[in-house]
């Protein structure tokens, strides 16, 4: 039976693993319901994906302590950034992903209420606030992703299309290594540092909004978003480079956004299991 | 399937509400008091799948544990669930025993 209790997954075992022990302790004959408990185990597994959610206090706490990361993270990053650019190139990216933002925030929240609503009408509002919380987030961090990699090239339509190179680059930080000119070595890191951050964020979205996702479906769709955005910016005749460096980039930050979001709850588990 | 509202509980979720509107309640006694005024088992692993669901519909909500026992207590939603179901099961009671007296008669 204890093995059994092991099977369960990790956040039920957590929540409900001590109530659940205790329950069985009470029974008259707890061995004769062996089979009771692994029906169990089954629906804890297949609920797990939309696992319950937590009461509005906690819920609340973890949020703030979310926000207080992400942004500590933004500032890091821009601050390495400024370390490595001493020309600030970057600076001129912020206007074109506020902008991006701008334009996708009060659309990401509207398909998220309307979502929200169309699938839990029988959950009171306020048990939904987290996931909708969760799924407007990871729409407006992919709706500025598809806006900022996507777009036009500024000044794009000014070149003559013999101007420009045919961009298929494989050399992995080619642009960064071969860079001749001040200018261009700035404008190489604000493109990777730009990927980088977009990505940890879309990474940490991604995981916070599935709850608790397979590893491989999560390593299948950063990959897959990372490579589709390439190869839309050769097809939709973008004027940017398709560049196997912002794949690997981009696969790289959404890794760490994933690990930024495991981080805090192994911690949190260790400590708890520490106390008790 | 076109339930009408208000009609999504299962069988073991109904027993359950029913077992909680008396007052705030820990497996066990949910499990005593089923099988005392349905005569229904209702088994340790059973419960556990009911219990998180409802709970994540907002239906019941946990209390502090009590050692390692945890009480529940039926919401708001969950009373008032709980009404239409029953008030619902009535009426169905209602026409299917007056079909069988018609038959009968």
């Amino acid at each position: 039976m204890r093995l059994l209790l092991r099977l369960f997954p990790a956040h039920w075992r957590e929540r409900y693993g001590e109530e659940f022990a205790a329950l069985l302790k009470d029974q008259p004959r707890p061995h004769r319901h062996w089979l009771n408990v692994v029906r169990c185990l089954i629906a804890a597994h297949v609920d797990g994906r939309n696992p319950p959610a937590t009461d509005s206090t906690e819920g609340g706490g973890k949020g703030v302590l979310v926000a207080l990361g992400l942004l500590g993270l933004a500032t890091l990053a821009f601050a390495a950034v400024f370390v490595v650019d001493a020309s600030y190139t970057a600076l001129t990216r912020v206007p074109e992903l506020l902008e991006a933002m701008i334009l996708i925030l009060p659309l990401a929240l509207v398909a998220a209420v309307v979502r929200a609503f169309r699938r839990d009408a029988d959950q009171p509002p306020r048990a939904a606030l987290p996931s909708v919380a969760a799924e407007t987030f990871l729409l407006a961090v992919l709706g500025v992703i598809l806006v900022a990699t996507l777009r036009p090239q500024l000044g794009f339509f000014e070149q003559s299309p013999f101007e420009l190179s045919p961009w298929i680059e494989l050399r992995p930080f080619h642009d960064l290594l071969a860079a001749s000119t001040e200018a261009s070595r700035s404008e190489a890191v604000a493109i990777i540092a730009g990927n980088l951050v977009l990505f940890t964020l879309f990474g940490f979205a991604l995981a916070l909004r599935r709850g608790r996702p397979g590893l491989a479906l999560f390593a299948a769709i950063i990959v897959g978003t990372a490579i589709a955005l390439e190869v839309g910016q050769a097809a939709l005749g973008t004027g940017r480079p398709s560049d196997v460096t912002a794949v690997v980039v981009r696969v790289v930050g959404g890794s760490l956004g994933y690990v930024l979001w495991r981080l805090p709850q192994k911690v949190a588990q260790a400590s708890g299991t520490a106390r008790t | 399937m076109g339930r009408p509202a208000g009609t999504f509980l299962s069988d073991g979720s109904l027993l359950v509400l029913i077992a909680l509107a008396t007052g705030p309640k820990h497996g066990y006694a949910i499990q005593t008091d089923i099988r005392e005024f349905s005569a229904v088992e209702l088994g340790p692993g059973t419960l556990y799948v009911i219990l998180p669901r409802l709970e994540r519909d907002g239906l019941i909500e946990p209390l502090p544990a009590e050692g390692r026992r945890r009480p529940y207590r039926i919401t708001g939603s969950g009373r008032k669930l709980l009404h239409a179901e029953l008030n619902q099961a009535g009426s169905l009671c209602k026409v299917g025993l007056r079909r069988l007296e018609e038959a009968e008669a």
